[in-house]
């Protein structure tokens, strides 16, 4: 039910999210006559920026699923009166939040496969002086390309990592700052504003990890242990869902 | 509206309004209930997939030997090993004749791209640096004028736009001695600890070549405000050129050093092991003779042949190798790094100390050292040995009388030919405390119009040795798809592998890949005059060895 109340809005962002991408993408390689690797290319274009604001929408999609309660037909009261228990409103919008940047995740893959598939032909391709007032086009269609930008992107590799460690703590990423946005919502719902402060706490230690994430490849920074770091994000997460529960349990929210 | 008695208000009834509550809201479709698990599963299904298939694309790409010459039954029970690798990623390979196996590396941190490396110690010096896993070495040298040396000085007077006064202090020595600086800090910190140590070597020329300027600043009163100076000059002819990197190496976990010396220097050369570091800012507070830390003298050798070059010090099966030239020959000495006691001693090539370039390889695997040392020589007409890419740009083919003095008034004198670089491959092994000579080999037996990359410094990849014959890697250019490039780092490059024994070419093959994509970009960025930045990546391979099928 959770899921259904917000199925067109998500359906609406996913849509745009792939359809924007293409047409940023084939403006880019319409204005292209040198041959670009697709990650540079991919970044050059734009199409990162629309992944951003389709995230932001994304999470206005969550924090719409806990408001609209409290408007209109005021459910809210009606889920906390339910003989049920009350965590289970909480997991069922925790779950429905999760499936909303799942289902974003794999259209931004679907996009950028679609994306290679039409246009890396059109941005590979190589002048070669053939005398002294000639020149020919020829095709350079790097093999494995669309496999190095995944690897060589900054924001591939943040959003589709390759590595063990570098998946966990992208999980962990994302698991912490969900918690912690419904946990956001419920502390302003249920008026104790001070417990926001781990909310941004949170919200600058992913930063700081994710800046990592970009830069590890440069020796200015020293190696971390991202498995530490990610087992870190994981007990913030731990702490949203935990005190989450207990701010329904306790009726706070309303 | 039912009234109810208190008797009949009992915990069934109230179960019983709960299910008939139930029963009576609206009833989901099944699909409503297993919308969110269908959607889980299916996005999860399609990631699955996804990182499947990259890891699985790792895999496809292009990684062969190709014959160009002799016969290829060499490769028969031999391993190849290494990383094509760039920043971001590595593929691990095996190549086996005809078949290769790859194992896709993800790259989180530098450390993971340098791993490689890591596997042979010698391997990781770049220049004067050795990086370890949490701090790096730092070695230089630097040249200082004793007291006791016979220095002239010279004044010079003059204003800057205020009005004050500088005057350049100019000493010119007849003595310059070495001073071995050794510095050790972690990464991302500025804190550095330091060994400055005074050695036994000097160098001592009558004409006083040896320079030192300082500027001392006074203010209208006339009193002396600040002082700033550079170090000593000494001519470039007469110092060792190139990089400090075969001047120490790691051993045990500590680190020895030599100098590197020409016919220029005297005194007394050692080998040394740096045993303390002091604080730097010891040395930055007291002069330029200051010495902070703690050296201990493994060995010393005299300077006084005027034909000894020494080239560098290695570590094989736990002893120190020094390398140097003397009388017209290449002398290798193993030392134990503990007492300091010449262990054994080995004339391994001839080798004219004219020729030497300045700077030269070292590879080490076990108990075997192959040394790659470039030979500079005037070119003879008709030789088509192996030459420096940049050295080929610097010629201009040869004119007519008439037409060379044509150009002599537009462009200045023709160029002479650049000097024929070789390459003397010697490689050794050090077993028992001795030496025993296995391969020695002239030349690369390049094709005319192919020439070995000038990245690094025009040196091969990586030479081994494995059931008894060498094996060496380089990369190289050919003329035909060279395309006007400036730099070879742009230029299409092919990486060759050479076979020999007995110091004959058994076999020459290249080994196929696609790492030449990467450098597609910058090529054009180049060939229309754009500058496309430098954020592309370029595989590279690394740590190459070969072993035979059982391991040896």
């Amino acid at each position: 039910m959770e899921m259904k109340r917000f199925l067109k809005p998500l359906t609406a962002t996913v849509i745009l999210l792939i359809l924007v991408q293409q047409v940023l993408l084939a403006v880019a390689a319409g204005r292209s006559s040198v041959y670009l690797p697709y990650e540079a290319f991919f970044s050059y274009s734009g199409a990162v920026l629309v992944f951003y604001l389709a995230f932001a929408a994304a999470c206005g999609i969550c924090i719409r699923s806990v408001l609209s309660d409290y408007h209109g037909s005021k459910s809210v009261y009606t889920l906390m009166t339910l003989p049920r228990c009350r965590s289970r409103v909480y997991c069922s919008k925790l779950l429905s939040g999760m499936a909303v940047f799942l289902i974003m995740h794999c259209a931004q893959w679907i996009s950028a496969l679609l994306g290679y598939t039409f246009f890396a032909p059109k941005i590979q391709t190589v002048l070669r002086e053939t005398g002294p007032y000639g020149m020919e086009i020829q095709l350079e269609h790097a093999k494995n390309g669309l496999f190095l930008a995944f690897v060589r992107s900054d924001f591939f590799r943040l959003l589709f990592p390759l590595g063990t460690k570098s998946l966990l703590s992208t999980i962990s990423v994302f698991l912490s700052f969900l918690c912690g946005l419904y946990y956001a919502v419920l502390c302003e719902r249920s008026r104790k504003y001070i417990r926001i402060l781990p909310v941004i706490a949170q919200i600058g230690y992913g930063i700081y990890i994710l800046n990592y994430r970009l830069n590890g490849q440069y020796s200015w920074l020293e190696p971390r242990i991202l498995s530490l770091h990610s087992g870190i994000l994981l007990i913030f997460a731990g702490f949203f869902l935990w005190d989450s529960i207990r701010l329904i349990r306790g009726s706070a929210i309303v | 509206m039912i009234l109810y008695s208190p008797a009949e208000l009992t915990y069934s009834t109230y179960d019983r309004w709960r299910k008939e509550g139930e029963n009576s809201m609206v009833k989901l479709k099944w699909t409503q209930y297993c919308l969110f698990p269908i959607t889980f599963l299916l996005c999860m299904a399609v990631l699955c997939s996804v990182f499947a298939g990259f890891r699985n694309a790792a895999g496809s790409s292009t990684l062969s030997i190709v014959n160009i010459k002799g016969d290829r039954s060499v490769l028969d029970d031999i391993v190849i090993r290494g990383v094509l690798q760039d920043r971001y990623h590595g593929l691990e390979f095996e190549i086996r004749n005809e078949k290769s196996n790859r194992r896709f590396q993800f790259y989180e941190s530098e450390m993971e791209w340098l791993e490689p490396e890591l596997r042979s110690p010698n391997q990781l010096q770049e220049g004067n640096i050795y990086r370890g896993e949490k701090i790096y070495e730092y070695y230089n040298t630097e040249y200082v004028i004793p007291p006791e040396a016979k220095a002239e000085i010279t004044y010079q007077k003059s204003s800057d736009e205020n009005g004050s006064e500088i005057v350049k202090k100019i000493t010119a020595s007849d003595r310059a001695d070495v001073y071995v600086m050794m510095n050790k800090s972690r990464f991302t910190s500025n804190n550095r600890d330091q060994i400055r140590f005074h050695t036994d070597v000097w160098m001592q020329n009558d004409s006083k070549p040896y320079k030192k300027t300082e500027n001392q600043y006074y203010n209208e009163s006339g009193d002396l405000v600040s002082t700033s100076g550079d170090k000593v000059q000494v001519p470039e002819s007469f110092r060792m050129s190139g990089d400090n990197s075969h001047a120490f190496v790691r051993l045990g976990g500590s680190i020895y050093f030599t100098v590197l010396s020409t016919p220029n220097h005297s005194g007394t050369g050692g080998i040394y092991e740096a045993e303390e570091f002091g604080k730097l800012w010891i040395f930055l507070d007291g002069g330029e003779q200051t010495q902070t830390g703690k050296v201990r003298t493994v060995t010393t050798f005299p300077l006084d042949n005027p034909d000894k070059t020494v080239l560098g010090l290695n570590a094989v099966n736990g002893k120190l190798i020094l390398s140097t030239l003397e009388n017209g020959m290449l002398v290798l000495r193993a030392y134990d790094p503990e007492s300091g006691k010449l262990l054994d001693e080995l004339e391994a090539a001839s080798y004219d100390p004219s020729d030497y370039s300045g700077d030269f390889q070292c590879f080490v695997e076990g108990s075997k050292m192959h040394l790659n040392i470039p030979r500079l020589r005037e070119r003879e007409t008709g030789d088509d040995s192996s030459r420096m890419a940049t050295q080929e740009s610097s010629r201009e083919p040869a004119q007519e009388p008439d037409q060379q003095s044509t150009q002599e008034l537009t462009q200045g004198p023709a160029q002479e030919p650049a000097p024929e670089l070789t390459y003397l491959l010697v490689s050794v092994a050090f077993d028992n405390d001795a030496f025993s000579l296995l391969h020695r080999i002239e030349g690369l037996n390049l094709e005319k119009g192919e020439l070995i990359t000038s990245y690094p410094n025009g040196m091969v990849d990586s030479m081994d040795e494995a059931g008894g014959k060498l094996f060496v890697f380089a990369y190289i250019t050919r003329e035909e798809d060279r395309q006007n490039l400036p730099d070879d780092s742009q230029k299409p490059q092919h990486y060759l592998l050479f076979v020999f024994q007995d110091g004959k070419l058994l076999y020459q093959g290249e080994v196929m890949n696609d790492s030449d994509e990467d450098y597609i970009a910058e090529r054009q960025g180049y060939s229309i005059y754009r500058d496309l930045g430098s954020d592309f990546q370029y595989r590279r391979f690394h740590a190459v060895n070969v072993r035979e099928e059982d391991g040896t």
